[in-house]
């Protein structure tokens, strides 16, 4: 409760929400690590808001960072529309699923899960593969047509996946967390794709983002029934979330990556054990 | 897949389109919302049901935009997969749509 004492108006506030969100949304498309998962520590523990309004606002700006960024890399032939589609049949079903759970949990439960997801996030988060080679996939990806091609280093690598129904069971997963707790649960998606999958490793980052904004639709429907989304407080940290992640984006190749990925995720995993904490003594 | 390229293209555009006039209207709406509340004492400490009243309405819209961007992505892949006769993923397509639809049609 950092700044649930200072007396405020809806003004400063909302300035005070806007600047946070630009500022996890810099770090967060800088990284790669996903600026949405600091807005709801940031919102809850910081600000004193309450955890359903935190993950309504959080979901809002994961759809539109989500479609931002896919305007510019499906330009560039990355993302397979044709996986991305295929698995968000899993990514909805679950956050339709998780969407609902969210509904039944009390605040300290879902903050408790929060910093769990956080946790894990920040401590596995842009490992990258170790196989990039040319992998044609096996039986089921031919027959689903997910062969693909993709752009590396000025030529053209074709590639093929593996295991497709494991992956989308852990699609399914993923959309459940992301219904669950208003995030985009890119570090799941990144997994299943990558690990299990066997995209190649920008495949993987770019199909991931591409599904996010679906997703977290999916689960809007839900939110807004329910009185999750408030419009005074979506609108600054969808705003912001969004201004700091272009920004972010456009920085990032003379930033040092390195050091600040470090210390971002340093920030996510102290956010996890307040998270973790709060919900445990049921704070929230 | 031949023919790819043009449909990722084009969904490109649409995204950005669609973020783009969503977060202008969001900000609009923004701008009227302070104008009228930025006085007040902000109620979001404790929860209830968030009201969606009339004098949030450009901002509402603006919300709404942007929720049906990534839909409408999903609407236009229908249809860009239909037009070259791949029916298995205009099925996909469909698939979410269906499921997406539920969520609205059905808020659990």
């Amino acid at each position: 409760m950092l700044f649930s004492w200072v007396p405020m108006n809806v003004a400063q506030f909302s300035a005070v929400v806007f600047v946070g969100s630009a500022v996890a949304g810099f770090l967060g498309a800088l990284t790669g690590l996903g600026g949405g998962m600091v807005i709801v520590p940031l919102l809850t523990l910081a600000l004193g808001v309450d955890i359903r309004y935190a993950i309504g606002a959080s979901l809002v700006a994961v759809i539109a960072t989500s479609s931002g960024s896919a305007a510019s890399f499906l330009r560039q032939g990355y993302a397979n529309i044709r996986a991305g589609m295929l698995l968000e049949v899993a990514t909805t079903s679950g956050a339709l699923v998780g969407a609902s759970l969210t509904t039944l949990l009390p605040g300290s439960a879902i903050a408790l899960i929060f910093g769990l997801v956080l946790l894990g996030s920040a401590l596995t988060a842009t490992k990258k593969s170790l196989v990039d080679g040319e992998d044609l996939g096996d039986k089921l990806c031919e027959s689903l047509h997910l062969r693909n091609t993709y752009p590396c280093d000025g030529r053209i690598v074709n590639y093929g996946v593996r295991r497709i129904p494991a992956g989308f069971a852990l699609m399914a997963g993923a959309g459940a967390l992301s219904g669950l707790l208003g995030i985009g649960s890119g570090a799941v998606k990144v997994l299943a794709l990558d690990r299990v999958m066997r995209f190649p490793f920008k495949v993987s980052t770019t199909t991931s983002n591409f599904m996010i904004g679906v997703t977290a639709a999916a689960s809007a429907g839900v939110y807004l029934a329910r009185g999750y989304i408030d419009p005074g407080l979506a609108m600054p940290v969808t705003l912001g979330v969004l201004g700091g992640a272009l920004a972010g984006s456009r920085v990032l190749m003379r930033a040092p990556v390195g050091i600040l990925r470090n210390v971002f995720r340093g920030v996510l995993l102290l956010l996890a054990v307040q998270m973790i904490w709060n919900g445990v003594k049921g704070t929230f | 897949m031949i023919g790819d390229n043009r449909i990722e293209r084009q969904m490109g555009r649409l995204l950005q389109a669609g973020v783009l006039v969503s977060a202008a209207v969001m900000a609009l709406g923004g701008v009227v919302y302070l104008a009228g509340h930025g006085g007040q004492v902000p109620v979001l400490k404790t929860f209830h049901k968030a009201a969606w009243t009339a004098d949030t309405r450009i901002l509402q819209i603006g919300i709404l935009l942007m929720i049906a961007t990534p839909i409408a992505r999903v609407v236009f892949a229908v249809f860009a997969f239909a037009r070259v006769k791949d029916w298995l993923y205009a099925a996909v397509g469909a698939m979410v749509l269906a499921l997406i639809t539920w969520g609205f049609v059905h808020p659990g």
